[in-house]
């Protein structure tokens, strides 16, 4: 049986009639992404601390930690962690916690570069400003160098998140019904690949595009909360002029 | 600019017993030998100016005051109490450090104030961190440091809508604030427009007079022979020559001279 590509009619009505399905897939794919992002983000930032920590031995043990796991390729690395460990250990593992644990450790080490260089980019005579007003380290990177940093972390934040949202399509080869995968099995119930990829296309596109936005509202966010602050404090000092 | 600095009307008595000391400090980066075994003493009230040719490691010294460089050896008494080389368990080090700090108000060559926040919140922030005052105790307090050195119409301005010279002022509110004991400057005008400088020259003249205890590198020579007490002249890592005013217009040493023919 051969295939002839100028046969091929189109017919959309299956992206339709399969619509539940690619919603479905939608949710657990933005669910996969987020709860990974997350914990990324979390596990991203004692890592770049101690990339960047004084002590040779710390700041090595992280570099090779980020090294290895942004070389390993992800496809690989999820088929370890769910067929793998069942295979070496016996135990069955969870093929969400599998495909989380995968993104998530893979991306802290994407993450931890990114915010290790915010963190640089931050003179370091803020520092010493804050230690000499009597900060302590840690509030002097809470209050002063953190605040700065995260402006200029966002934007490759977000570039990371469409990132993770296309690449938790892989996790689909472990059974995880996520976008891809619920298109997948449509195509192998209704033959119809091009219609319904596209259509998994045309998703994964608009959250990206609803991703961009997001970020930039943060930023503004993060801008806001400062001027709301002084507003306040302007308030306030008109109240108390008005009360002397 | 009217008010006073009252939390520093006392102890205008140069003379009084010292404040800070510095005996026999030693640093090197690497293999370049900065501070080659300098031993400084400041008392209360005094001001002192230290003043050399660039790299000669003015600004090391300076830095040792508060422990923001660490020496190699050497000792630093701040009020009677060792700070270096440390006293106290690993465990309170930090604590002690922060207690010194605190006492001691710094400002820099290039600022340093906090870009995200307003002026008001530069200086309020150590306030409520370190000095645990309560939000409406801090405003007020920064407010009135903020009107001391001029800037209380530009409290809600942030750094970047400010001067060079409006922003060290705010840094010196900022420093000042804390109520410190000492106030260390690290060439405080070197990266100001000529037209600024003498703003905050006079904000710090006036600090002066009003008693407040000073460290001061500056290549000001002018502010040196007004407001120094005592003048101590760094080059190649040790006080080459030290003593009052004097010896701007008869130096002692060779390398004094030769310095001051070239700055003046």
């Amino acid at each position: 049986m051969s295939w002839n590509p100028t046969d091929y009619q189109f017919a959309w009505n299956v992206v339709w009639q399969y619509r539940f399905w690619l919603l479905e897939g939608t949710l657990l794919t933005l669910k996969i992404a987020a709860v990974s992002m997350t914990l990324a983000m979390i596990f991203a930032l004692p890592l770049a601390l101690l990339r960047m920590s004084r002590l040779r031995f710390l700041s090595g043990v992280a570099m090779i930690y980020i090294a290895v796991l942004r070389a390993i390729p992800l496809l690989v690395f999820i088929l370890w962690m769910y067929f793998g460990v069942t295979l070496v250990t016996g135990l069955q593992v969870d093929a969400f916690g599998a495909g989380v644990i995968c993104l998530t450790l893979q991306y802290s080490a994407w993450l931890a570069e990114i915010y290790r260089a915010g963190l640089q980019a931050i003179d370091k005579g803020q520092r010493e400003a804050a230690l000499s007003t009597g900060l302590s380290q840690s509030r002097a990177f809470a209050k002063v160098i953190w605040p700065q940093a995260w402006r200029i972390i966002i934007p490759p934040l977000a570039s990371n998140f469409i990132g993770i949202i296309k690449d938790s399509s892989l996790v689909g080869v472990i059974g995880l019904n996520e976008l891809m995968r619920q298109a997948q099995i449509a195509d192998s119930l209704s033959f119809r690949p091009f219609e319904l990829f596209t259509a998994a296309m045309v998703i994964y596109i608009v959250l990206a595009l609803i991703i961009s936005p997001l970020a930039s509202l943060v930023e503004r966010r993060a801008a806001r909360s400062l001027s709301v602050q002084t507003r306040r404090a302007t308030r306030t000092r008109r109240s108390l002029g008005a009360a002397a | 600019m009217d008010g006073s600095f009252t939390s520093v009307s006392a102890d205008t008595q140069a003379g009084a017993g010292p404040l800070l000391e510095l005996k026999e400090a030693h640093k090197s980066f690497g293999h370049v030998d900065v501070i080659k075994g300098v031993s400084l003493t400041v008392r209360k009230g005094e001001h002192v100016v230290i003043f050399g040719p660039s790299g000669g490691g003015k600004s090391t010294l300076l830095r040792m005051m508060n422990l923001l460089e660490t020496p190699d050896s050497g000792t630093l008494t701040f009020e009677g109490k060792q700070y270096f080389p440390r006293m106290d368990s690993v465990l309170n080090r930090h604590r002690v450090l922060q207690q010194l700090r605190s006492q001691i108000g710094m400002v820099f060559q290039r600022f340093n104030l906090y870009p995200h926040l307003d002026a008001l919140h530069n200086v309020t922030l150590s306030l409520t961190d370190v000095k645990r005052m309560s939000r409406k105790a801090a405003r007020l307090k920064a407010e009135a440091s903020l009107a001391e050195v001029g800037l209380k119409d530009r409290m809600d301005h942030y750094p970047s809508q400010l001067s060079g010279g409006q922003q060290q002022r705010v840094a010196i509110a900022r420093a000042l604030a804390m109520d410190p004991k000492v106030m260390l400057f690290d060439e405080p005008t070197s990266a100001l427009d000529p037209e600024l400088i003498g703003e905050v020259l006079g904000v710090m003249e006036r600090l002066a007079r009003e008693g407040m205890t000073m460290v001061v590198v500056t290549h000001e020579m002018g502010f040196a022979r007004r407001v120094g007490d005592r003048l101590v002249f760094v080059s190649e890592g040790v006080i080459a020559e030290s003593g009052g005013k004097e010896i701007l217009s008869t130096p002692g040493e060779d390398r004094t001279k030769a310095f001051l023919e070239a700055v003046l």
